[in-house]
């Protein structure tokens, strides 16, 4: 058991990368419309499923399927925010059951397309490495270089372009954003496009590692949706939940049942948000005090 | 006086037209199953109405108590042999002792927060009774046999249809008296205070918290008792009763027919449960069309069918 340690800490960290990336998406969308975006899971879904097709049945290679992909969520997105969403951004209610709604409607078209069964994407790198004496699929090597390139790039537009910047100043304040004549419903469009593509992105390249099924966006979303709010809408703060959540899972299931760990995870994600959110803590301090 | 008079007279004209259903029902085939079934989404819809509706907290999780309280029915009838009400009364306590544990903490989280919190909770909720085959029967789920509703002097089986019809019926009459008096209180004053304007709220010196924290445990006894009542009628649970699914019911139920209505959510219920009995024998991704429904109420008729029918009437 313990020779496998290394190996899986080494998948969730790849794992997380991951995750990273789907969940930046979330939390760009969250940060800048107040959207809690259920329907990004599906998005996910939707991208690999996507570039599942572009590479089998149009027998493109994995790249150009993936460029493929990402570009059509991205821009299915940007449509979708205008025509969807945009009256009703900051109301979380309204926008919650608005994308409900497109996740029904996106699951079931992708069950129509894909249909029910499951199916592993093929790598577009074969092979093996030898890692710690355990066989390493080179793919998944592939996957975190990619992944961290994604991020940088990523990082590089959001906190070093003009674009960028106005993103950040929207989802700080978006009506003082406004007000400095940013023009928040192009931003809004070019967010829910960019975030998801990204939730695309993740999802195609998850596949060759993960399989590709019209529900995979369930787990996923979960998952997303607690690094974000561990990381309290920052992006910075989101990758970093990504890291401390993936790899204790990966870790806690060689000890325990992979559902026991998950849910162990989820329970000690969940305790963090709430103790951070309710201020559990300076209360307990001030009570003390008084 | 238990009810309003115009609580009275609604439940006048519900009983004529349940009697109705039995009679139309030898002609319609299902009929009468799917009206049982309306009646405990029903229930299961006015519960939730009470927090999306009354106070506008979105709960993504209420699936966790439908399958809570199905599986207390289920449980301490197959293992600790207890009569109907009994089992009803402990899958109630224990839906009652999750929502004060799980209520405590969430009620206080935002709007938003609050929506995600929910969900991972529900998640957690699945994975733990897919888990937990010993206890639940995973997802092939536990099957049990109904006890009789003994009142004493007689005893009813649940077996015949036409008896789980009306005490489903009963039920949803009694569901509805409590909750329409909920509402008319000054607890329901608070509920609609909280929806209008929280921030006033506090100021006013009421305690913001307590109203949420009350209508969320309130809606989770409705949801934990919809979740026995439809154990009882499929004489089953699974594991599946913790899914999502059963959360995203409720959403769909009280939008297509009108939040803060109470009424709107049983008319949404009907709604869905003729449409799945019409279209989902021929088409099975007849969920899209929810999906277009969804959007389309938010869209054009944001108040549900019967808030803006009620907007109408007012207006002429």
């Amino acid at each position: 058991m313990l020779e496998s340690l290394p190996f899986s800490f080494f998948n969730g960290l790849i794992w997380a990368l991951i995750i990273s990336i789907v969940a930046l998406g979330l939390s760009i969308i969250f940060g800048t419309m107040r959207v809690v975006n259920v329907a990004h899971g599906e998005l996910y879904a939707t991208g690999a499923i996507l570039g599942f097709i572009f590479a089998v049945d149009y027998n493109l290679n994995f790249w150009l399927s993936m460029a493929l992909a990402v570009a059509v969520v991205g821009v299915m997105c940007a449509i979708l925010e205008k025509i969807v969403y945009r009256e009703y951004e900051g109301k979380v209610r309204t926008t919650l059951i608005l994308s409900i709604g497109l996740a029904l409607i996106l699951q079931q078209v992708a069950l129509i397309i894909f249909g029910g069964e499951v199916a592993l994407m093929k790598a577009p790198v074969e092979g093996y490495i030898l890692l710690m004496g355990q066989a390493f699929p080179i793919y998944r090597l592939v996957a975190a270089a990619m992944s961290i390139c994604f991020l940088t790039a990523m990082w590089y537009f959001l906190f070093r372009t003009s674009v960028g910047l106005s993103i950040r100043a929207t989802m700080q304040d978006r009506d003082m954003a406004a007000g400095l004549g940013i023009n928040i419903d192009r931003i809004s469009m070019l967010t829910f496009g960019i975030g998801g593509a990204l939730a695309a992105l993740g999802g195609v390249i998850a596949s060759p590692i993960i399989s590709v099924h019209y529900l995979m966006g369930a787990d996923i979303l979960t998952i997303s949706f607690i690094v974000v709010i561990v990381g309290q809408l920052s992006l910075k703060g989101a990758i970093m939940a990504a890291f401390l959540f993936a790899p204790l899972e990966n870790v806690l299931a060689l000890f325990v049942q992979p559902i026991i760990a998950r849910v162990i995870s989820f329970v000690i994600m969940c305790i963090i948000v709430v103790i951070r959110q309710t201020n559990l803590v300076s209360r307990i301090r001030k009570e003390r005090i008084k | 006086m238990i009810c309003g008079k115009k609580t009275l007279l609604e439940i006048i004209v519900l009983i004529i037209l349940a009697l109705g259903i039995p009679i139309l029902g030898t002609s319609i085939g299902g009929l009468v199953s799917l009206m049982s079934t309306a009646l405990i989404y029903g229930v299961y819809a006015m519960g939730y109405d009470i927090l999306y509706g009354f106070t506008h907290q979105t709960s993504y999780g209420h699936s966790l108590y439908f399958g809570l309280g199905a599986y207390g029915f289920l449980i301490s009838v197959r293992s600790l042999n207890l009569g109907f009400f009994a089992a009803l009364l402990v899958g109630i306590i224990l839906v009652t002792i999750f929502a004060i544990a799980i209520g405590l903490f969430t009620v206080r989280l935002s709007e938003s927060y609050f929506v995600i919190t929910t969900i991972i909770l529900v998640w957690i909720g699945y994975y733990l009774a897919m888990n937990m085959v010993n206890i639940t029967g995973g997802d092939d789920g536990l099957s049990m046999t109904v006890p009789p509703i003994s009142l004493g002097f007689i005893e009813f089986s649940i077996y015949d249809p036409l008896v789980s019809y009306f005490t489903f019926f009963i039920f949803f009459v009694i569901s509805l008296v409590i909750l329409k008096r909920l509402v008319s209180s000054h607890l329901g004053k608070l509920f609609i205070a909280i929806r209008t304007n929280p921030n006033r709220v506090e100021f006013l010196g009421y305690n913001l918290f307590y109203g949420k924290f009350i209508a969320y445990v309130v809606s989770a006894i409705f949801t934990g008792l919809a979740g026995a009542l439809l154990a009882i009628t499929f004489r089953y649970a699974s594991a599946s009763y913790f899914a999502i699914n059963y959360s995203v019911l409720p959403i769909i139920f009280c939008v297509m027919g009108g939040a803060g209505t109470l009424w709107g959510g049983f008319l949404g219920a009907i709604i869905y449960l003729l449409f799945l009995y019409f279209v989902s024998a021929s088409w099975t991704n007849y969920l899209i069309i929810f999906g277009i429904i969804l959007i389309a109420i938010v869209k054009f008729a944001p108040k549900g069918i019967l808030g803006t029918l009620k907007k109408k009437i007012k207006v002429d």
